[in-house]
């Protein structure tokens, strides 16, 4: 069965995040949010890298159980935006995550204590992400840069879940048709399936959502629906995470959703970040 | 009475990655000897830590009946909160330690006095009962394509265990001089009982897990390596009457 390889030290998950810093993400978020879309996008990845460091701890240590690589893109280039330790680095580990954040930020959190009576604890929780917007939107090139990190990856894990590509972005390429390159990553596979290639396109305006639609026929404008034409099906593991945050999907409902607020943005990386069995319910 | 215990992480893993558990203790006295195996899930949070309290409570007071279960895993969660939130941990550790350990636990006690056992169990995995190399019972009363990812567990969260009296089972019944009692996780009670398919298919198993720890090891690498066993934590313990 295809997307069913299981997540291993040895065949970790890869997601790959491409994430539109053009200059139009420095306007608000639609929908009554004060936060720039450049801040919205920005929480959202530092809070999922978190869940992957969390997803990784075992006992106090975290294992490699998912590499990451993020493609920021913007003013007519496409770069690793890591910071810190981590600057320079194309993919990067999640012991490497936890081991070199680009600064901490303290927050409260509410814990038990060895008799069970809960307490506030102040905890440092990482950040490696900021926020950053400016110039034009060259998606083509930030999907190259994912193509080449995929064929990478399959070369080495040719057996492992294929790597993931999530792209988040709220305008169109600049720089030419990202179709065919989209087609050219998604065609990389493993023996357990195809690339995945799942995109997101987060609103200044208050239009409706479309989430995770089966055709483009709902879809008004032809961004829209070459976003849907880039965008994979979502495998079962998926389908069955977003049916377990309440979400009517089908089999054919792809990874793409237009006009997200910050809480659909949240639940699209939740969804597009459950590659199998692993990580969320108590599997083995 | 002969015990033997095996246990066996993943192939890729080392032995402190294992989070499935196993405990005995003997009765100098009447013999009698008790038995348990827990499979702690990785998904979930010192999950290692949650099974082995849960062994070692059954081997201390074993449960026949429902009511026992709860009383001794609220012990075992009080434990669990001591071990867990009583260092210092990173702030993953706490993260993660807040949705709670889960894990799966059989345990068995063989009488000799009076012949009998009792076994009980919740989740995947399983005690069986072998006579002349063929199963005679297995407890919970699992089939080999009953075994999924999703089994119910036992949790530190104590709350989420009152629902599952449904699936808790336990059995006594009688057992005769060359019995032997196996109790095994998940991965290995499917494939004792898909060997317990052909006529002899469980003969092979009973022998290498009987035998030198490197002979039952050799014996659990081939069989992962045909695909007879997937490659998950193993706990095996065989009691011989």
């Amino acid at each position: 069965m295809p997307y069913s390889a299981k997540i291993t030290r040895k065949d970790p998950g890869y997601f790959i995040f491409l994430v539109d810093q053009s200059g139009s993400m420095e306007d608000p978020q639609g929908g009554g949010y004060a936060a720039s879309k450049a801040i919205v996008v920005a929480d959202a990845i530092n809070r999922l890298l978190n869940n992957l460091v969390i997803r990784s701890s075992r006992g106090n240590t975290v294992y490699d159980y998912f590499s990451i690589s993020i493609v920021a893109y913007g003013d007519d280039r496409a770069w690793a935006p890591w910071q810190g330790g981590l600057a320079g680095s194309t993919i990067v580990t999640t012991s490497q995550l936890d081991a070199n954040p680009a600064r901490v930020e303290e927050r409260i959190e509410r814990v038990p204590d060895a008799s069970g009576n809960e307490r506030d604890l102040a905890i440092n929780v990482p950040v490696y992400v900021d926020p950053a917007a400016g110039g034009s939107t060259p998606m083509c090139k930030a999907l190259e840069n994912a193509t080449r990190l995929c064929e990478w990856w399959v070369s080495k894990h040719p057996a492992g879940f294929p790597p993931i590509v999530l792209n988040l972005t709220d305008g169109e390429a600049t720089d030419g048709d990202p179709v065919p390159i989209a087609r050219r990553l998604t065609s990389l596979a493993t023996t357990d399936g195809n690339a995945l290639l799942f995109n997101l396109h987060v609103s200044s305006g208050d239009d409706a959502a479309q989430l995770y639609p089966r055709s483009d026929a709902a879809l008004s404008d032809d961004f829209a629906k070459r976003l849907f034409a880039m965008s994979s099906a979502l495998p079962e593991p998926m389908l069955r995470a977003g049916a377990g945050l309440g979400l009517a999907l089908a089999p054919g409902s792809r990874g793409f959703v237009y006009n997200a607020d910050p809480a659909q943005l949240v639940q699209f990386l939740e969804i597009g970040t459950t590659p199998n069995t692993y990580a969320t319910a108590p599997d083995r | 009475m002969r015990v033997y215990d095996l246990i066996f992480p993943k192939s890729d893993d080392t032995a402190d990655d294992c989070e499935d558990r196993l405990a005995y203790v003997r009765d100098e006295l009447s013999g009698n000897v008790r038995a348990a195996v827990a499979d702690g899930a990785t998904a979930t949070a010192f999950s290692g830590e949650w099974a082995e309290l849960l062994v070692r409570a059954y081997c201390d007071a074993p449960f026949m009946q429902w009511s026992d279960l709860l009383r001794c895993c609220d012990d075992a969660a009080r434990r669990w909160t001591a071990v867990v939130y009583g260092e210092d941990r990173p702030w993953h550790s706490l993260m993660r330690a807040k949705a709670g350990g889960a894990a799966a636990i059989a345990g068995i006690e063989v009488r000799s006095p009076d012949r009998t056992w009792t076994a009980a169990a919740l989740g995947d995995s399983c005690i069986f009962h072998v006579r002349d190399d063929r199963i005679r019972a297995a407890v919970p009363p699992y089939g080999a394509d009953d075994f999924d990812n999703h089994p119910s567990l036992l949790s530190t969260d104590t709350a989420r265990n009152a629902g599952l009296e449904s699936l808790f089972t336990a059995v006594t019944d009688t057992f005769v001089s060359g019995d032997r009692f196996v109790l095994a996780t998940d991965a290995a009670a499917q494939a004792l009982l898909v060997a317990d398919r052909s006529a002899d298919g469980l003969r092979d198993w009973i022998v290498a897990l009987t035998s030198e720890r490197e002979t039952a090891a050799r014996f659990i690498a081939s069989s992962r390596a045909v695909g007879s066993l997937r490659d998950d934590d193993v706990a095996i313990v065989v009691i011989e009457v």
